[in-house]
Protein backbone atom coordinates (compact mmCIF):
# COMPACT_ATOMS: atom_id res chain seq x y z
CA UNK A 1 0.00 0.00 0.00
CA UNK A 2 1.09 3.23 -1.05
CA UNK A 3 1.49 5.90 1.72
CA UNK A 4 -0.62 8.70 0.75
CA UNK A 5 -0.47 12.65 1.70
CA UNK A 6 -3.26 13.08 4.14
CA UNK A 7 -5.26 9.55 4.94
CA UNK A 8 -8.63 10.56 6.33
CA UNK A 9 -8.59 7.93 8.93
CA UNK A 10 -5.83 10.29 11.01
CA UNK A 11 -8.11 13.19 11.53
CA UNK A 12 -9.53 11.77 14.48
CA UNK A 13 -6.25 11.69 16.18
CA UNK A 14 -5.04 14.88 14.94
CA UNK A 15 -8.89 16.31 15.73
CA UNK A 16 -7.64 15.29 19.61
CA UNK A 17 -4.41 16.61 19.17
CA UNK A 18 -5.68 20.37 18.51
CA UNK A 19 -8.71 20.37 20.89
CA UNK A 20 -5.88 19.28 23.67
CA UNK A 21 -3.87 22.32 22.98
CA UNK A 22 -6.96 25.10 22.24
CA UNK A 23 -8.14 24.05 25.48
CA UNK A 24 -4.20 24.29 27.37
CA UNK A 25 -4.31 27.60 25.32
CA UNK A 26 -7.52 28.35 27.00
CA UNK A 27 -7.06 27.41 30.23
CA UNK A 28 -3.54 29.32 30.32
CA UNK A 29 -4.91 32.86 28.82
CA UNK A 30 -7.97 32.67 31.45
CA UNK A 31 -6.24 33.17 34.43
CA UNK A 32 -6.65 36.23 36.62
CA UNK A 33 -4.91 39.44 35.85
CA UNK A 34 -0.66 39.64 36.48
CA UNK A 35 -0.59 42.08 38.90
CA UNK A 36 3.04 41.95 39.95
CA UNK A 37 5.93 41.51 36.89
CA UNK A 38 8.96 39.49 37.58
CA UNK A 39 12.21 39.65 35.98
CA UNK A 40 14.15 36.35 36.40
CA UNK A 41 18.19 35.81 34.86
CA UNK A 42 19.40 32.44 35.30
CA UNK A 43 16.76 31.45 37.81
CA UNK A 44 17.40 34.86 39.85
CA UNK A 45 15.50 37.40 40.27
CA UNK A 46 16.43 40.40 39.46
CA UNK A 47 13.81 42.58 38.95
CA UNK A 48 10.12 42.60 40.72
CA UNK A 49 7.58 45.01 40.23
CA UNK A 50 4.36 45.79 41.33
CA UNK A 51 2.20 47.15 38.02
CA UNK A 52 -1.27 48.12 39.84
CA UNK A 53 -0.73 51.93 40.38
CA UNK A 54 1.87 53.05 38.17
CA UNK A 55 0.76 56.05 36.53
CA UNK A 56 2.76 55.75 33.41
CA UNK A 57 4.77 53.55 31.72
CA UNK A 58 8.35 52.56 33.47
CA UNK A 59 10.99 51.22 31.25
CA UNK A 60 13.99 49.28 32.76
CA UNK A 61 17.10 47.80 30.91
CA UNK A 62 17.94 44.19 31.76
CA UNK A 63 21.63 43.15 31.10
CA UNK A 64 20.97 39.40 30.32
CA UNK A 65 24.02 36.60 29.97
CA UNK A 66 26.25 36.47 26.62
CA UNK A 67 25.67 39.91 25.66
CA UNK A 68 22.26 40.26 25.31
CA UNK A 69 20.62 43.38 27.15
CA UNK A 70 16.83 44.25 26.73
CA UNK A 71 14.32 46.31 27.85
CA UNK A 72 10.76 46.19 29.58
CA UNK A 73 8.47 47.81 29.56
CA UNK A 74 6.25 48.19 32.72
CA UNK A 75 2.20 49.41 32.65
CA UNK A 76 -1.12 48.49 34.36
CA UNK A 77 -1.90 46.66 31.75
CA UNK A 78 0.82 44.57 31.97
CA UNK A 79 4.53 43.69 30.87
CA UNK A 80 6.31 43.18 27.60
CA UNK A 81 9.97 43.13 26.36
CA UNK A 82 10.25 46.49 23.89
CA UNK A 83 14.00 46.33 22.43
CA UNK A 84 16.31 43.29 22.50
CA UNK A 85 20.02 43.39 20.85
CA UNK A 86 19.54 39.42 20.71
CA UNK A 87 19.40 38.30 17.18
CA UNK A 88 16.09 35.89 17.49
CA UNK A 89 13.77 38.49 19.02
CA UNK A 90 11.55 36.10 20.29
CA UNK A 91 11.01 37.81 23.94
CA UNK A 92 9.75 40.77 21.66
CA UNK A 93 7.77 39.32 19.68
CA UNK A 94 5.92 38.10 22.01
CA UNK A 95 4.08 41.22 22.85
CA UNK A 96 2.48 42.59 25.91
CA UNK A 97 1.68 40.11 28.30
CA UNK A 98 -1.29 40.67 30.71
CA UNK A 99 -1.81 37.34 32.49
CA UNK A 100 -0.59 35.97 35.65
CA UNK A 101 1.53 32.70 34.31
CA UNK A 102 2.20 34.53 31.10
CA UNK A 103 5.38 34.84 30.02
CA UNK A 104 8.41 36.10 27.56
CA UNK A 105 11.19 34.00 27.18
CA UNK A 106 14.87 34.59 26.20
CA UNK A 107 16.87 31.83 25.70
CA UNK A 108 20.35 33.56 24.62
CA UNK A 109 20.12 36.29 27.46
CA UNK A 110 18.72 33.40 29.80
CA UNK A 111 15.66 36.21 30.91
CA UNK A 112 11.91 35.38 31.14
CA UNK A 113 9.85 38.02 31.83
CA UNK A 114 6.69 36.43 34.03
CA UNK A 115 4.02 37.98 36.11
CA UNK A 116 2.33 37.04 38.90
CA UNK A 117 -1.51 36.93 39.91
CA UNK A 118 -2.55 38.26 42.99
CA UNK A 119 -1.54 36.35 46.05
CA UNK A 120 -4.04 33.56 47.17
CA UNK A 121 -5.93 34.29 50.10
CA UNK A 122 -7.59 37.79 48.50
CA UNK A 123 -9.77 35.84 46.20
CA UNK A 124 -10.87 32.54 47.57
CA UNK A 125 -13.03 29.83 46.01
CA UNK A 126 -14.79 29.02 48.96
CA UNK A 127 -13.82 29.68 53.09
CA UNK A 128 -15.20 27.83 55.78
CA UNK A 129 -15.33 28.50 59.16
CA UNK B 1 32.95 -1.35 -2.46
CA UNK B 2 31.17 1.24 -4.33
CA UNK B 3 27.98 0.78 -2.25
CA UNK B 4 29.87 1.64 1.03
CA UNK B 5 31.23 4.90 -1.39
CA UNK B 6 27.50 5.62 -2.35
CA UNK B 7 26.12 5.31 0.97
CA UNK B 8 28.90 8.01 2.54
CA UNK B 9 28.25 10.38 -0.08
CA UNK B 10 24.75 10.31 0.09
CA UNK B 11 25.24 10.18 4.08
CA UNK B 12 27.29 13.51 3.56
CA UNK B 13 24.86 15.04 1.06
CA UNK B 14 21.77 14.92 3.07
CA UNK B 15 23.84 16.26 5.78
CA UNK B 16 24.89 19.23 3.57
CA UNK B 17 21.25 19.50 2.45
CA UNK B 18 19.92 19.87 6.30
CA UNK B 19 22.58 22.40 7.20
CA UNK B 20 21.64 24.68 4.31
CA UNK B 21 18.37 24.57 4.64
CA UNK B 22 18.79 25.38 8.23
CA UNK B 23 20.97 28.31 7.66
CA UNK B 24 18.55 29.35 4.93
CA UNK B 25 15.42 29.18 7.11
CA UNK B 26 17.64 31.16 9.77
CA UNK B 27 18.06 34.08 7.20
CA UNK B 28 14.45 34.13 5.92
CA UNK B 29 11.98 36.72 8.63
CA UNK B 30 9.42 35.38 10.76
CA UNK B 31 6.59 34.02 9.44
CA UNK B 32 3.84 35.93 10.19
CA UNK B 33 0.58 34.34 11.96
CA UNK B 34 3.28 32.00 13.26
CA UNK B 35 4.07 32.22 17.30
CA UNK B 36 7.41 33.26 18.40
CA UNK B 37 10.24 31.24 17.73
CA UNK B 38 8.06 28.69 15.97
CA UNK B 39 10.34 27.74 11.99
CA UNK B 40 8.71 26.02 9.54
CA UNK B 41 11.14 23.37 9.68
CA UNK B 42 12.05 22.69 6.47
CA UNK B 43 15.55 20.56 7.26
CA UNK B 44 13.15 18.15 8.83
CA UNK B 45 12.31 16.80 5.49
CA UNK B 46 15.55 16.10 4.82
CA UNK B 47 15.89 14.12 8.49
CA UNK B 48 12.83 12.27 7.56
CA UNK B 49 14.29 11.26 4.26
CA UNK B 50 17.36 10.06 6.08
CA UNK B 51 15.39 8.18 8.75
CA UNK B 52 14.01 6.51 6.45
CA UNK B 53 16.73 5.69 3.92
CA UNK B 54 19.64 5.59 5.95
CA UNK B 55 18.21 4.34 9.06
CA UNK B 56 18.27 4.96 12.57
CA UNK B 57 21.61 5.28 13.72
CA UNK B 58 23.12 7.84 10.67
CA UNK B 59 19.74 9.74 10.44
CA UNK B 60 20.98 9.99 14.33
CA UNK B 61 24.54 11.09 13.53
CA UNK B 62 23.12 13.38 11.15
CA UNK B 63 21.36 14.91 13.47
CA UNK B 64 24.52 15.40 15.69
CA UNK B 65 26.59 16.94 13.11
CA UNK B 66 23.44 19.22 12.44
CA UNK B 67 23.57 20.13 16.59
CA UNK B 68 27.19 20.33 16.27
CA UNK B 69 26.76 22.93 13.22
CA UNK B 70 24.36 25.04 15.19
CA UNK B 71 26.83 25.33 18.17
CA UNK B 72 29.91 26.21 16.29
CA UNK B 73 27.84 29.01 14.56
CA UNK B 74 24.90 29.98 17.07
CA UNK B 75 26.30 29.06 20.52
CA UNK B 76 25.60 26.66 23.35
CA UNK B 77 22.51 27.36 23.41
CA UNK B 78 21.06 27.27 19.94
CA UNK B 79 23.45 23.79 20.06
CA UNK B 80 21.87 22.18 22.62
CA UNK B 81 18.09 22.73 21.22
CA UNK B 82 19.29 21.97 18.03
CA UNK B 83 20.52 18.69 19.60
CA UNK B 84 17.48 17.61 21.72
CA UNK B 85 14.92 18.75 19.36
CA UNK B 86 16.59 17.17 15.72
CA UNK B 87 17.29 13.77 18.17
CA UNK B 88 13.80 13.57 19.15
CA UNK B 89 12.38 14.19 16.07
CA UNK B 90 14.23 11.87 14.23
CA UNK B 91 13.85 8.92 15.99
CA UNK B 92 10.12 9.83 16.13
CA UNK B 93 10.38 10.24 11.98
CA UNK B 94 11.71 6.69 12.22
CA UNK B 95 9.39 4.76 14.40
CA UNK B 96 6.54 6.24 12.32
CA UNK B 97 8.42 5.73 8.52
CA UNK B 98 9.04 1.94 9.15
CA UNK B 99 6.55 1.00 12.32
CA UNK B 100 3.03 2.68 10.77
CA UNK B 101 1.30 3.26 7.55
CA UNK B 102 0.89 6.86 8.74
CA UNK B 103 0.42 9.46 6.18
CA UNK B 104 3.07 11.59 5.43
CA UNK B 105 1.71 14.71 6.70
CA UNK B 106 1.17 12.85 10.08
CA UNK B 107 4.82 11.94 9.47
CA UNK B 108 5.52 15.62 9.59
CA UNK B 109 3.39 16.45 12.42
CA UNK B 110 4.89 14.04 14.64
CA UNK B 111 8.38 14.73 13.71
CA UNK B 112 7.70 18.42 14.56
CA UNK B 113 6.18 18.24 17.52
CA UNK B 114 9.02 15.97 18.82
CA UNK B 115 11.21 19.00 17.37
CA UNK B 116 9.30 21.22 19.69
CA UNK B 117 9.19 18.65 22.81
CA UNK B 118 12.82 18.31 22.69
CA UNK B 119 13.68 21.89 22.60
CA UNK B 120 11.16 23.10 25.21
CA UNK B 121 12.43 20.09 27.59
CA UNK B 122 15.98 21.86 26.90
CA UNK B 123 14.27 25.37 27.86
CA UNK B 124 12.43 24.01 31.06
CA UNK B 125 15.52 22.92 32.15
CA UNK B 126 18.08 25.92 31.43
CA UNK B 127 14.78 28.35 32.50
CA UNK B 128 12.58 26.65 34.60
CA UNK B 129 8.95 26.37 34.34
CA UNK B 130 7.75 29.55 32.31
CA UNK B 131 8.59 28.61 29.30
CA UNK B 132 6.06 25.78 29.09
CA UNK B 133 3.53 28.04 28.25
CA UNK B 134 4.97 27.63 24.68
CA UNK B 135 3.21 24.51 24.99
CA UNK B 136 -0.26 24.58 23.37
CA UNK B 137 1.01 27.11 20.50
CA UNK B 138 4.21 25.26 19.68
CA UNK B 139 1.85 22.23 19.16
CA UNK B 140 -0.76 24.22 16.91
CA UNK B 141 2.16 25.93 14.72
CA UNK B 142 3.79 22.12 14.71
CA UNK B 143 0.56 20.78 13.48
CA UNK B 144 0.64 23.42 10.19
CA UNK B 145 4.38 23.40 9.56
CA UNK B 146 4.59 19.40 9.84
CA UNK B 147 1.72 19.08 7.56
CA UNK B 148 3.85 21.52 5.37
CA UNK B 149 7.24 19.46 5.46
CA UNK B 150 5.32 15.85 5.14
CA UNK B 151 4.30 17.38 2.01
CA UNK B 152 7.61 18.96 0.31
CA UNK B 153 8.87 15.70 1.76
CA UNK B 154 5.90 13.66 -0.54
CA UNK B 155 6.80 15.95 -3.38
CA UNK B 156 10.56 15.49 -3.28
CA UNK B 157 10.51 12.15 -2.60
CA UNK B 158 10.87 10.69 -5.93
CA UNK B 159 14.05 12.73 -6.61
CA UNK B 160 16.00 11.85 -3.81
CA UNK B 161 14.93 8.28 -4.55
CA UNK B 162 16.75 8.93 -7.84
CA UNK B 163 20.08 10.18 -6.09
CA UNK B 164 19.96 7.60 -3.50
CA UNK B 165 19.23 4.93 -6.09
CA UNK B 166 22.32 6.34 -8.04
CA UNK B 167 24.17 5.76 -5.29
CA UNK B 168 23.84 3.22 -2.86
CA UNK B 169 21.52 0.95 -5.44
CA UNK B 170 18.12 -0.11 -5.12
CA UNK B 171 16.59 0.14 -1.61
CA UNK B 172 15.99 -2.58 0.42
Amino acid sequence: MERRLFNPREWSVLLIVALAAVIWLALSRSGPGGTRAIVERGGEIVLSRELEGLKAPETVEIEGENGVSLRVELSEEGARVSETNCADRTCQRTGLITRAGESAVCLPGRIVLWLEGPKTGRKLDAETY
Amino acid sequence: MRKKAGFAALSGLLAALALTFSMLEGMLPPLPGMPPGAKLGLSNVVMMYAAGSLGLPWAMALAVIKGGFALLTRGVTAGAMSLSGGLLSTACAWAVLKKTRASFALTGMCGAMAHNAGQVLVAFWMMGPAVLGYGPVLILASLATGALTGAVLRVSLPQMERVSGFLVGKRP
